[in-house]
């Protein structure tokens, strides 16, 4: 039988009543688990594994794979309308997103990130169609070395980021480096920074650092009282135009490149494919100058490349057992619990299932369509709600996630201190996007080079003989390098400009 | 699956003597009424791992077993240390019972800059219920066919070949230093400090030649020709990997388990602890149980009380004789 037989097959297992259904609970509980900050796919995913052991293997696995994608999309929702990042994946979309929903273009923004998702989510899943096997060797070739300048491609990017104070810039990457420090250290094993506490060993949890910095943040600058409140927007706004369309596009299309491609190696998350594809939609795209002030790219790129790079990740699961992600890691239990073995006799030894579940991968990623853009009507009355009264349902809704990531009340506190941190950032006009970038980069940066050092015998030049991280590298150098003799080009082109205003 | 149904019996009704001998007829009232409200069990590891899942799958017998509900509660962090410490300052009256990972739970009190509030006194240990042991693997393509081509090789060119560990001083990496020590060996270690996942990544990408991980990580690519095992750290052959020779077998009198077990806080009665560990014996006896464990790709292996405090105390020694020079191995 050949693939698109089997494919076909497996949609019409995937199609039964029975099993539609069991997608469409899964893409609903996902949404609701993606919108409350600190629980994501891999608590949800773990919480209803347990309440799956009666069901048939295929409905059992669809349910799990489709809260996996569908909390990807819930994140979207509170970072847009609120700015509270639900999952770092999501932290990016933020800024451009929450400025579109102060200028009264949420419905817009969340209509092209659920279009820009199930083209992503789409699109991966027909990578992993026609090409399983040997992507999962490209997985396979990206080692430490490679992944390493690949990284220092993220960070050349970060140079783009900084915005008009190059000062300012550094400020926000710098303390994201030193926040990504605290914990025991991957070279000697020993403590850095934690002050002898426990809590501070596995370092800072992003989550709470994220949802500080932006949700909380935002709330002590508004509680200020200067800044304009989003308000809800009319029905005819929530469709995006035509100019929204044409813009996205090319975003959803380089977003959909970098997470099906970064989504393949195994142990990275989605948050680093977020994060590159809008540091690259600040260096290449068209509209580059307009991105951090409500800029439709600015949540096209990042939402569709979390959602391929969520797809991408069932590659190594289905094709060499590894699972990808702690959310897939989970995933692969249910896989276990129900006497599958994940890995490269899947497509032998089950493939009647294994066609189902990557049937459901489609259907899921339409059904999170059908489901979420009529709903974003809906979503966006959120914000018909008194600010004073929404604020605090905020505040206790921020509470929660934060404690709920580790089931820890210093995450509470570390939330709050990083809400402080947000308000003095946005009153010195501090760009926030370096940080996200140097948090989430800073330790795998930092792991990846020690790991390639000790492949190479502590030898640097694993970085150059290694083709592909020579690739990178380059990339690397050429960015940088723009970046520096471009911007002295533009300052004195604008110099008159820049006086006048 | 028979023989290891027939230990854990054979453990259990061990373990119910020592018990029964421990405390003849003297049994407190508290005893033999525990638990007369619900308890607590704290999981030191995150939800959805095997860990976790494994303990919730006790935690639901014991439900049934003692007749109180069992509430489980999550807190991970810091390979166990958090989850201890959480225990170690709860009451100890037998109600707040923890998971352990021994080999976690050792490194983290034996290694000062681990700053962890406990010792090995604060924890009374109930009972162990899974034995994973550790194994060294190679590429299918490898040219070591044996422990004994490997060992000839890494005599020949000392510090050559490289082994994937999940982190430096973790129970893979006490195993590296332990087999170098036996064999008079050394290899060049790549420590993965985000655990198993990257460090398997790396080993099948042919970045490294050796692996040392358990068993169960291993099953399924030992099943899917994508590594061969050199051998296991145990003393008969594993069930899951009955073609895979032991270290014993090749020589090398090298015995090293990921050992998952319960806990309670230090000075809970002896008596509480027995009944526990008994109630535990019980759940290990059920079928079901046994092979919902092994689903997990996870050795079920019944340890009770006295057996596991046995095995606390040798794995303790055997590791604070290494940690010095295991923490130099960089």
């Amino acid at each position: 039988m050949n693939t698109f037989d089997s494919l076909m097959q497996g949609f019409s297992f995937a199609m039964t009543p029975e099993n539609l259904l069991y997608a469409l609970i899964g893409c609903l509980i996902g949404t609701a688990l993606g919108i409350l900050p600190g629980i994501g796919a891999t608590a949800g995913i773990a919480i209803l594994l347990p309440l799956t052991v009666g069901m048939e293997p295929a409905s059992a696995i669809i349910m799990l794979a489709a809260i996996f994608y569908g909390t990807a999309y819930g994140g979207t929702i509170t970072s847009v309308l609120l700015n509270i990042p639900g999952e770092g994946e999501s932290a990016i979309t933020c800024i451009d997103g929450y400025q579109m929903t102060r200028q009264g273009r949420a419905g817009v923004a969340l209509t092209t990130a659920g279009i820009g998702s199930f083209i992503g989510g789409t699109a991966a899943t027909l990578a992993l169609v026609i090409a399983a096997a040997p992507l999962s060797q490209l997985g396979l070739m990206i080692g430490p070395p490679e992944f390493f300048c690949l990284i220092l491609v993220g960070i050349a990017l970060l140079a783009g980021l900084v915005g008009r104070s190059l000062v300012k810039g550094l400020i926000s990457a710098v303390l994201g480096l030193l926040i990504a420090m605290i914990g025991i250290d991957p070279v000697a094993g020993a403590p850095r920074f934690t002050f002898g506490s426990e809590h501070l060993l596995d370092g800072i949890s992003i989550v709470p650092v994220l949802v500080g910095i932006f949700g909380l943040g935002e709330m002590l600058y508004n509680a200020g009282g200067t800044a304009a409140r989003p308000a809800a927007p009319r029905l005819r706004q929530l469709v995006p135009t035509g100019t929204d369309i044409r813009r996205a596009a090319p975003a959803i299309g380089r977003g959909t490149l970098i997470g099906s491609v970064i989504g393949l190696v195994p142990g990275v998350t989605s948050a680093i494919s977020s994060l590159l594809a809008y540091s690259t939609e600040r260096k290449v795209s068209r509209f580059r100058h307009e991105l951090g002030t409500g800029a439709i790219e600015g949540v096209a790129a990042p939402e569709t490349a979390n959602n391929s790079h969520s797809n991408a990740a069932f590659v190594p699961l289905f094709t060499l057992g590894i699972p990808a992600s702690p959310a897939i890691a989970v995933l692969a239990g249910a896989f276990l619990q129900n006497g599958i073995t994940p890995g490269p006799r899947l497509f032998v030894d089950n493939s009647a299932l294994i066609w189902t579940v990557i049937a459901s991968l489609f259907i899921g990623n339409a059904l999170l369509l059908l489901l979420n853009v009529p709903l974003v009507g809906l979503w966006t009355r959120l914000l018909a709600i008194p600010y004073s009264v929404l604020s605090a349902l905020i505040f206790g809704f921020i509470v929660i996630g934060s404690y709920a990531v580790n089931n820890s009340i210093i995450d509470v506190f570390i939330m709050i201190f990083f809400g402080i941190v947000g308000l003095i950032f946005r009153r010195l006009d501090i760009p926030l996007a370096p940080l996200v970038l140097t948090l989430v980069l800073g330790p795998v940066m930092e792991s990846a080079l020690r790991e390639s050092l000790q492949i190479s015998g502590g030898d640097f030049s694993v970085f150059t003989t290694r083709p592909i991280a020579l690739i990178f590298l380059i990339i690397a150098a050429v960015i940088l390098t723009g970046s520096i003799f471009g911007s002295k080009f533009k300052r004195k082109a604008h110099l008159p400009m820049d006086a006048a205003a | 699956m028979k023989k290891k149904i027939a230990a854990a019996a054979t453990a259990l009704v061990a373990a119910l003597l020592v018990s029964s001998c421990a405390q003849p007829q003297t049994t407190t009232t508290g005893a033999s009424e525990f638990p007369t409200k619900p308890m607590n069990m704290v999981i030191s590891f995150a939800a959805g791992g095997s860990t976790d899942v494994g303990a919730r799958l006790i935690a639901k017998g014991l439900e049934d077993k003692l007749g109180q509900p069992v509430v489980a509660e999550n807190k991970a962090g810091a390979s166990g240390q958090v989850g201890n410490s959480a225990l170690v300052s709860a009451k100890a009256d037998g109600y707040t019972v923890g998971t352990v990972s021994l080999a976690g739970t050792l490194l983290s009190y034996l290694d000062p800059d681990r700053g962890a509030s406990y010792k090995g006194d604060s924890f009374k240990p109930v009972a162990l219920y899974v034995q994973d042991p550790q194994v060294f693997v190679v590429s299918p393509n490898s040219p070591y066919k044996s422990l004994e081509e490997l060992v000839a090789a890494a005599k020949a060119d000392p510090g050559k070949l490289r082994v994937a560990t999940s982190g430096i001083a973790t129970q893979d990496h006490v195993a590296k230093v332990l087999f170098e020590e036996m064999s008079g060996t050394k290899f060049a270690p790549v420590h993965f400090s985000d655990g198993a996942a990257p460090a398997t990544t790396a080993f099948l990408g042919n970045n490294v030649e050796i692996l040392i991980t358990n068993v169960g990580d291993v099953k399924d690519m030992v099943a899917n020709n994508q590594a061969r095992v050199l051998g296991v750290a145990s003393a008969e052959r594993n069930d899951f990997l009955p073609d895979a020779p032991t270290f014993k077998e090749q020589g090398y009198d090298f015995e090293l388990a990921s050992s998952r077990g319960f806990v309670v806080p230090g000075g809970t009665p002896d008596d509480v602890v027995a009944k526990i560990s008994d109630a535990i014996g019980d759940v290990m006896d059920d079928e079901e149980t046994i092979k919902q464990l092994r689903d997990m790709n996870l050795t079920p292996d019944f340890l009770g009380h006295a057996e596991f405090k046995k095995l606390w105390d040798e794995t303790e020694s055997s590791f604070s004789g290494v940690l010095e020079r295991v923490k130099a191995d960089l």
